[in-house]
């Protein structure tokens, strides 16, 4: 795979959790404008190999590159950096103190140093676009979890990244508030967003990725376009997966 | 009349012995919860009623109420009630069709059990020496000349506990965050200062900070600042383990959202943890808080001038003046005026807070 100009590098990527071996070398690039989709069974690594990418994981071995950026490197400000990284979370982890707005803006405002009235105007326009502007004032438990998704979705958002991280949004979600949060994401690949999602939602996988990786033990066991990975997967342990979830 | 129903065995189950007894319904729920209510009232009101009449100063005036025979037809007549109001309740608990209303049988057999158990006590206490004891502890004609005093006393409290508090807060806050450094050189010194505060009696920090530091390196610092110090150094040792914990319980997703965002470990812990783990720990925080109010009287050890005793101060100093221990009443009436609201108002506030419906900080 040729890399020049890719958005997001990893190389020989391994993690360990004590004596768990949870990520074995894994390379992976992300381009400019790609939506990257990860699937595997549970335990695969994939969450960790997300979470490896904005350095909340940090890699026993191995780099990881953001945007011509050594994010490994002991004197890159990672901080700095994670401005240009947004995730979700499975969990949402909206502030529960704070308001929709104000789960927005309390980045803007002391990561990003927005006067207060830019930070508002900004969060509103993103709240706006994930179609919540009218319950901006409500706190987390008093929307539904579609809802807090979406907030967590504009939070990230909000900061303007480059780049998006998706680890299982969908995941925690009753089945009926789930095509709201996939109907944003779709939005967002759609606006041209480079994304990397881990997910358990085939359908999407195959309607909005431009490439789908399949993990097992650790590794990336195969990686194909949605077409080809799931109409002709090459790999045995990948063959077995897509059985058991379409 | 009763009808008793045997089940099972006319079904053609084998009959295990199950069987119920199937009585009439009756109304008397509200009358068996009435009883109860009155058995307790009689004995409240009728003894109130007595001793106001024959009077509570001075306590020989007492004394004679207490043992007189008018409080004893009172205490007779609420064991009657009491008695009657647990039968009755007993009685028809089972024959009462509704959950609501066999609630009222059990408010008025509970309230008639409660009702005998006090009169009890009252009559073995009017059987022994009440004129010594009355004359010990209930002599209010006393307390007139010293009121002011105890008012006074109150308020020290109050500010010892409050000055108390607010240092040991801000100690404990600092404390606490380096409790949880993921480095044991900074854990390692917040651990020894929070064990020695909580290994040593706040009796003897207040001794050595007061005779041993301020009096032997000749600060100029009183008594009370000494206290007020201490109070402090004490509380801040057990508020880092209660904020400690709070911060423990936020979930470590908020923590990992804050970062992504790119807040750095401070921010995050300010903007995100803290406000969140102060919620947290408002129970046990106020818990703590009601210890250090009563703490505050082993101050009274050190030695304070007239205008800076506290509650437990001027009782003793009141006690050794009249050699009478009405005082020490005064000084638990005082403690209780200040605990008392101090509770309430921080379950309101926690209440609210828990509501989730409003930030608090950041």
């Amino acid at each position: 795979m040729n890399d020049n100009g890719a958005l997001v590098r990893l190389e020989d990527v391994d993690k360990w959790f004590g004596d768990l071996h949870v990520l074995r070398g894994v390379s992976l690039a992300v381009h400019p404008g790609e939506v990257l989709v990860v699937i595997g069974p549970s335990g695969s690594g994939k969450s960790t190999l997300l979470r490896t990418i904005n350095l909340l994981e940090e890699p026993t071995e191995g780099r990881v590159v953001f945007d011509g950026l050594e994010l490994t490197d002991v004197r890159c400000d990672l901080n700095a950096a994670r401005t240009h990284i947004g995730m979700v979370f499975q969990s949402f982890n909206l502030f529960p103190h704070k308001t929709a707005l104000g789960n927005i803006t309390l980045a803007l405002r002391n990561v990003l140093g927005l006067s207060k009235a830019e930070a508002r105007e900004r969060a509103l326009e993103q709240l706006r676009e994930v179609g919540l502007e009218s319950r901006a004032g409500a706190y987390p438990g008093q929307l539904s979890g579609g809802q807090q998704q979406r907030v967590a979705i504009a939070r990230a958002l909000a900061m303007r990244p480059k780049l998006m991280l998706f680890d299982e949004v969908t995941s925690a979600l009753d089945p009926e508030l789930v095509k709201e949060v996939l109907d944003v994401m779709q939005g967002l690949a759609a606006g041209g967003m480079t994304m990397v999602v881990v997910t358990h939602e085939m359908g999407f996988a195959r309607e909005v990725g431009d490439r789908v990786i399949f993990m097992d033990h650790g590794q990336i066991v195969e990686e194909a376009s949605p077409e080809e990975l799931f109409e002709r997967p090459r790999q045995e342990r990948c063959r077995q997966f897509l059985s058991q979830v379409l | 009349m009763s009808i008793v129903a045997d089940t099972g065995g006319a079904r053609g189950a084998p009959d295990r012995g199950f069987r119920y007894v199937m009585r009439e319904q009756t109304p008397l729920s509200g009358a068996s919860a009435l009883l109860g209510a009155g058995s307790v009232g009689v004995l409240l009101a009728g003894t109130l009623a007595v001793l106001t009449t024959i009077g509570w100063t001075p306590s020989q005036q007492l004394a004679e109420g207490i043992t007189s025979g008018a409080q004893g037809a009172v205490l007779v007549t609420a064991a009657a009630l009491g008695v009657a109001a647990l039968a009755l309740g007993a009685a028809i608990y089972r024959r009462l069709p509704t959950k609501a209303s066999r609630e009222g049988a059990i408010a008025g057999a509970v309230l008639g059990a409660q009702a005998i158990a006090l009169a009890a006590f009252y009559w073995w206490f009017r059987s022994g020496d009440v004129e010594v004891f009355a004359r010990n502890f209930f002599e209010f004609a006393l307390l007139e000349e010293f009121w002011t005093r105890f008012i006074r006393a109150a308020w020290n409290t109050l500010v010892l506990a409050l000055s108390g508090e607010a240092i040991g807060i801000g100690i404990g806050l600092v404390l606490s965050v380096f409790a949880i450094s993921s480095h044991r050189v900074v854990r390692a010194p917040a651990r020894l200062y929070i064990n020695f505060f909580r290994g040593t009696p706040l009796l003897w920090q207040l001794s050595f900070f007061f005779f041993g530091i301020a009096l032997g390196l000749r600060l100029n610092l009183g008594a009370y600042q000494v206290a007020i110090l201490v109070l402090g150094l004490n509380a801040g040792a057990y508020s880092a383990e209660i904020f400690r914990a709070g911060i423990q319980a936020v979930d470590r997703g908020q923590f990992e959202a804050a970062r992504s965002l790119g807040m750095s470990y401070f921010k995050a812990l300010r903007l995100v943890i803290l406000p969140q783990a102060v919620r947290k720990v408002i129970p046990p925080l106020t818990n703590e808080f009601v210890i250090l109010i009563k703490d505050t009287s082993l101050v009274a050890f050190l030695g304070l001038t007239l205008e800076q005793q506290e509650l437990m101060a001027v009782g003793r100093d009141i006690f050794s003046q009249t050699f009478n221990a009405t005082p020490f009443l005064a000084t638990a009436a005082g403690y209780l005026a200040v605990t008392l609201p101090m509770i309430r108002v921080v379950t309101w506030l926690e209440r609210r807070m828990r509501s989730g419906l409003t930030g608090i900080g950041a």
